[in-house]
């Protein structure tokens, strides 16, 4: 402020008288706070410090590692979820394809031995086989 | 290991450590004046514990790291926007309820006229120290005059003289000019003035 007086210092000084008895009171009043309120502020606090990013004592470098390898664990869990659910798809097309050979596997070495069972009659695409090489 | 000279930047744990107890420090010192700029503004004392706490966390999580000096106005500025986010969720909330209510039986329209006894009984009661009685009245007087001030001037004229803020700091804090928060603080402090005096309290 400059020393001399204007209208506007004498108002500021009032202004400045003002502010200062109102913090006195209203520190005067958070000083008498309720026990529940000030308990709330403190947890409050707490949570917040906890939420901290990173805890003291943990080395820079350290803690540089591993959240870099935390960021690529990140970035690589989804790649990693995609390529197993086609490692298990592939894997159940293998069986199931297996499966169908055996099955075809029984009909077959009946068929080279001779021994046909019942079930090759009512098979469709054996009577069509059974034409088609009779007629040849 | 070598010895650090003085003067010297602190190794990484050092600064964390040192920055979690000024932050620590800092909250501790601000946490109850936040509580009431956000009890002035919203009226309301859960309201104004969950924003405090909102603020709180938003310092830590983004600002932590930021030197001691700037976490005062960091921490207002926060807690400024959270107390306006606040009172735009609960006016969108009032919206709903008024309309909600305009279609449903009006019942608890009336208030209930123990309540209003039950808080302005306090003359009624035992007088204690008289200087005690007569400064909570004060207290009482002027935190009500605080809360029916427009937001902008309370917010700035709570700023420069409670937290100690200079005009560039408040300035920064409310996103405005430097003219404007002189401006929000003169006339903050003559409604302020004309209140007391009316009430009868002297400076």
């Amino acid at each position: 402020m400059t020393p001399q007086q204007s209208p506007y210092s004498l108002d500021f000084a009032a202004e400045r008288e003002l502010g200062l008895f109102v913090r006195n009171q209203l520190n005067a009043g958070t000083a008498q706070l309720d026990v529940p309120v000030t308990e709330r502020l403190f947890a409050a606090r707490q949570a917040a410090l906890a939420g901290l990013p990173t805890q003291a004592g943990e080395l820079s470098l350290a803690s540089v590692g591993r959240s870099g390898w935390s960021w690529l664990e990140e970035r690589l869990r989804p790649l990693a979820m995609a390529f197993g659910l086609v490692l298990v798809l592939l894997a159940g097309n293998q069986t199931l394809s297996l499966q169908h050979i055996e099955s075809q596997e029984d009909i077959d070495s009946a068929l080279l031995s001779d021994e046909l069972p019942i079930d090759a009659y009512l098979d469709r695409g054996f009577q069509s086989w059974l034409a088609d090489s009779s007629r040849q | 290991m070598v010895k650090a000279p003085a003067g010297s930047h602190p190794q990484a744990t050092g600064q964390t450590l040192a920055s979690r107890i000024e932050l620590s420090d800092f909250l501790a010192g601000v946490e109850r004046r936040a509580f009431r700029q956000a009890q002035f503004a919203l009226r309301d004392e859960e309201a104004a514990l969950d924003v405090v706490q909102e603020a709180m966390l938003k310092l830590a999580e983004k600002y932590a790291a930021r030197p001691a000096e700037e976490l005062p106005l960091l921490f207002q500025r926060i807690l400024q926007n959270a107390i306006r986010d606040h009172m735009r969720r609960s006016r969108v909330r009032n919206l709903w309820v008024s309309l909600l209510s305009a279609f449903g039986s009006g019942e608890e329209g009336e208030p209930d006229p123990l309540e209003s006894i039950e808080t302005t009984d306090t003359g009624m009661l035992p007088a204690g120290p008289q200087g005690r009685l007569e400064q909570s009245q004060t207290l009482s007087i002027i935190e009500s005059e605080i809360s029916k001030l427009p937001a902008r001037q309370r917010e700035a004229f709570l700023m420069r003289y409670w937290e100690e803020m200079d005009i560039a700091e408040t300035a920064a804090a409310m996103g405005c000019s430097e003219g404007s928060v002189k401006t929000h603080c003169s006339r903050a402090s003559h409604t302020l003035a004309a209140a007391l005096r009316a009430k009868g309290i002297e400076l």
